[in-house]
């Protein structure tokens, strides 16, 4: 399997079929000599704005992290959770419950239901 | 049957994108300046346009990705940011010239200064979309934007010199005034290939749910489609050519484009012109309020959907409900909106090359473009059209100041 | 390797140093394959540009571009997930000289 090209910025689709957002990153560990292994895909939070450059990135990291949802913190999943990788990547989660859908439930919850005529 | 009727889709991209502010705008400047000698670039930009919204189509259609979402998907965030945000702030730019075209309309008809049809005309956009699913935007704005057929009306009561008209479609040296003739070129090109249309195109697509299927009907909808806005250009060139030429006016405000129609439909010309530029500008601000939010929503990530319940895909309507909350200032505050058009327009020119070439990399790829990968023409045409908005973004500024009105 | 995790999507377009300290490419691409609930690494690959080389991958099928030299020609390093020195993830190692790295095929 080829990380950039079949799994980084590639969609995400839950157990019900609905769109969860986009995998942003993905966390490597090693422990010792050991080989590598790619366990978490991450999404949200800072993982876009710390992937800019410069004093972008990190503008962008603390406005994120002042304003954000989850203070910055991203959505993480194991991989194991990983269902199907095909062009989008199928997981068993259910991401208005997971977490996933934070900021979008916060939208829902303080601003659109606020609207007359929601 | 119902694909036929997405022809529609086609339509209303096509009068949000052609028969908006900056077509009415540069199209009347044009022929007020030049007579007939501008009618190429309107040529030339419907042509490539026709290959571009057929891409964007037949990338939906296949990869059931929109062009931005191919995009993130495809570059990877680290580029795709960079056309995000320099596309967003350029549309605004176009966006704000909507606005002020469409409160300009209102004035014409009701004599009310059009700063203050700024707020409604924006407020009246997001409801519109607050509470219509995408078939709102896509069968009545096609359908009342057919009043936007009194400019051929009105062009061929002119009688205009058809060997004149004809002669135009090809390129000329100007007669006078070289920076203005430029300047132009570049304003009609940057009116014409507005990026949004590909981005609201594709997702018109996806939100339809084409499949392969469609490739056909997708051809004929971006052939017909955009050559009823060319055609729509021309006829407002031709109109203005007819009226303002010869008495070698300068079009420096929307009052003076209005007067176009009234010599050969009388008052009812007035009238008709103030409700199609109403409409067209409309069609402009649903269509680019549409396309920032699927290009934003699509690129982070985010749910999207103009059919969903709006509690079921709050970002995408955040992002247009801001959008439209920042669009009237501008004009409330007094900025001509003639020179928001122009501005923006120069700018839409120079930044086509930020959205243009990511389209030679993923039409060519099977991954997304399937067995349907473009041919060599569509190839051709992709490279010229990069090699001509890169010509654009270097000259644009520097004739913005030489020529510009 | 470090104990912390690393963020993969930062690996990208990192310059990588063999131990004489010559450049021997970006960190373009990362294989792996599946593995008991986790993707174990077995390689990187390097290249001139990284991420340009993303751009690039899609113009493999693009005959006059190959012709002017874009494309596969700039074939790049792979190097094996045991020669790749990851304790400061910033300035990512190897472990061998850059001459010893094989071509990628793919």
């Amino acid at each position: 399997m080829h990380i950039v090209r079949d799994l980084l910025d590639k969609e995400l689709i839950d157990v019900s079929w609905q769109h969860m957002g986009r995998i942003d990153g993905l966390t490597m560990v090693a422990r010792g000599r050991e080989q590598p292994r790619i366990t978490t895909i991450c999404v949200g939070g800072t993982v876009l704005t710390q992937r800019l450059p410069g004093f972008i990135g990190r503008w962008g990291s603390a406005l994120v992290k002042r304003y954000g949802i989850r203070s910055g913190v991203p959505f993480r999943m194991p991989w194991s959770k990983v269902m199907r990788v095909d062009r989008v990547i199928r997981v068993d989660v259910n991401s208005d419950e997971s977490g996933a859908m934070a900021s979008s439930h916060w939208v829902r919850d303080h601003i659109i239901d606020r609207i007359p005529g929601a | 049957m119902k694909k036929i009727l997405q022809l529609t889709l086609g339509i209303v991209t096509s009068i949000g994108g052609f028969l908006e502010v900056g077509s009415i705008a540069s199209s009347s400047q044009a022929g007020a300046g030049f007579a007939y000698q501008l009618i190429w670039p309107i040529l030339l930009g419907t042509i490539v346009l026709i290959f571009l919204v057929e891409m964007s189509g037949r990338l939906a259609a296949v990869s059931k990705l929109t062009v931005s979402g191919a995009m993130r998907d495809r570059f990877g965030f680290d580029y795709f940011v960079v056309p995000l945000v320099t596309l967003s702030i350029v549309i605004y730019l176009v966006l704000a010239a909507e606005v002020g075209g469409a409160a300009f309309a209102l004035q014409l008809v009701t004599g009310i200064s059009y700063r203050w049809w700024a707020v409604p005309v924006a407020l009246l956009a997001w409801f519109i979309l607050w509470k219509g699913p995408f078939a709102v935007v896509e069968r009545w704005v096609p359908l009342i934007g057919l009043v936007t057929l009194v400019f051929i009306v009105g062009a061929l009561k002119l009688a205009p010199d058809w060997g004149a008209v004809a002669h135009g479609l090809l390129p000329t040296r100007p007669s006078h005034d070289k920076a203005h003739y430029w300047f132009l070129v570049v304003n009609i090109l940057g009116a014409t290939i507005a990026p949004y249309l590909m981005y609201f195109y594709s997702s018109g697509a996806v939100e339809g749910k084409w499949d392969e299927s469609y490739l056909t009907i997708n051809r004929f909808i971006a052939v017909m489609g955009m050559s009823f806005g060319g055609v729509l250009a021309i006829a407002v060139l031709i109109a203005s050519a007819e009226v303002f030429f010869p008495a070698g006016m300068k079009l420096e405000s929307y009052d003076q484009i209005a007067l176009m129609l009234t010599g050969p439909l009388g008052s009812w010309g007035f009238y008709l012109f103030a409700a199609s530029l109403f409409i067209g500008c409309l069609g402009a601000i649903l269509e680019i309020a549409l396309a920032v939010a699927y290009m934003t929503s699509q690129g982070l990530g985010w749910r999207w959907g103009q059919d969903e319940e709006p509690r079921r895909v709050p970002r995408f309507v955040l992002v247009y409900t801001v959008l439209l909350a920042l669009a009237p200032w501008m004009i409330v505050l007094g900025v001509s909106p003639l020179a928001v058009t122009s501005l923006s327009m120069a700018l839409t020119a120079a930044t086509l090359p930020v959205a243009i070439i990511p389209f030679i990399v993923l039409m060519n790829d099977p991954v997304y473009a399937g067995k349907h990968t473009n041919g060599w023409i569509g190839n051709v045409v992709v490279v010229f059209t990069i090699v001509m908005a890169c010509i654009l973004a270097v000259v644009t500024i520097p004739l913005q100041l030489l020529g510009g009105g | 390797m470090p104990e912390e995790p690393i963020a993969v999507e930062q690996l990208l377009s990192r310059k990588v140093l063999d131990p004489s300290g010559k450049s021997a490419g970006r960190i373009e691409e990362i294989r792996a394959t599946p593995s008991e609930g986790a993707l174990l690494v077995y390689q990187y690959d390097l290249g001139p540009a990284a991420l340009l080389e993303r751009l690039a991958v899609g113009l493999r099928g693009f005959p006059l571009l190959r012709k002017l030299g874009i494309g596969p020609e700039h074939r790049g390093r792979c190097v094996p997930w045991d020669k790749m020195d990851l304790s400061d993830p910033h300035h990512p190692r190897i472990t061998c000289a850059r001459d010893e790295l094989r071509p990628i095929e793919d």
